[in-house]
């Protein structure tokens, strides 16, 4: 008797062990099905905030960039080339501007991206890279001071690319 | 009392069974640290701790741009009507 009442205890107890085992097993099994897309997640309530602080640290360079691409202009004028030549760099300056002013503003846009941006402010600073040679052979072999500034200015641009062109962790 | 103790040995054991997952949040915040040890992002936070909100780094954005923009114009001379050096006083 006492045997019987024994064996149905032991048998609650497992049926209850089985039932709970049952009500958990479900919710963690949701757990692990999360685990692959959960760092994303996790990662992606950062990104919003990362992406803003990266075009804002891209635009820091680039205005680097720009203030020696300008002074690479007023020491061409200080030099005083021929007319055609200052009027050839003149124009090639106002195009690099037209393309440095999208720039800025396609980089000010991707900051609100929802997904990774460092890719897309590389794209919108390459178009600079030929612009500025071209600026930079209309300006070299005027003086070694201005060879300087130019010179300054191109690592600056290569700064600006090697930030924006790679993905943080990759070489 | 007797089926708590069930649940968490049930919980206890499917944890075993699922090595990592009690480490994601700790994934996560790892690879948002070696994003700001990369150099390619600032701290997400002030100087004194506070969260840095995405209206302030809005303004941030906004504000650098703006200079961006300054330092590239800086150098243009200003439109020739301003100077008076073409035309002069009409009428």
């Amino acid at each position: 008797m006492r045997h019987g009442r024994s064996l149905r205890y032991l048998a609650a107890v497992f049926l209850a062990a089985a039932l709970s085992a049952a009500a958990v097993l479900p919710s963690v099994g949701c757990l692990g099905a999360a685990s692959s897309a959960q760092v994303p997640a996790a990662l992606a309530q950062n990104l919003p905030l990362i992406n803003r602080l990266l075009a804002k640290q891209a635009l820091v360079i680039m205005t680097d960039f720009f203030r020696l691409a300008t002074n690479v202009r007023t020491a061409v004028r200080a030099v005083g080339l021929p007319a055609a030549q200052q009027a050839a760099l003149e124009a090639r300056f106002t195009a690099f501007q037209a393309e440095g002013d999208k720039a800025i503003e396609k980089v000010r846009a991707e900051s609100k991206a929802v997904d990774p941006v460092l890719s897309k402010i590389g794209t919108a600073v390459t178009p600079l890279g030929p612009l500025f040679e071209d600026v930079a052979k209309l300006a070299r072999g005027h003086g070694t001071a201005l060879d300087i500034v130019i010179d300054s200015a191109t690592a600056t641009l290569d700064a600006v690319l090697s930030y924006a062109g790679s993905a943080p962790g990759q070489p | 009392m007797l089926f708590s103790v069930l649940i968490n040995i049930a919980v206890a054991a499917v944890k075993t069974l699922l090595p990592g997952s009690a480490d994601i949040p700790a994934q996560a915040a790892q690879l948002v640290r070696d994003l700001i040890a990369s150099g390619k992002v600032p701290p997400l936070t002030h100087d004194d701790g506070r969260p840095i909100t995405l209206a302030e780094a809005d303004a941030m954005v906004d504000a650098q741009a703006l200079e961006a923009h300054a330092a590239l114009h800086a150098g243009d001379l200003p439109p020739a009507a301003d100077t008076g050096a073409v035309g002069g006083p009409v009428g």
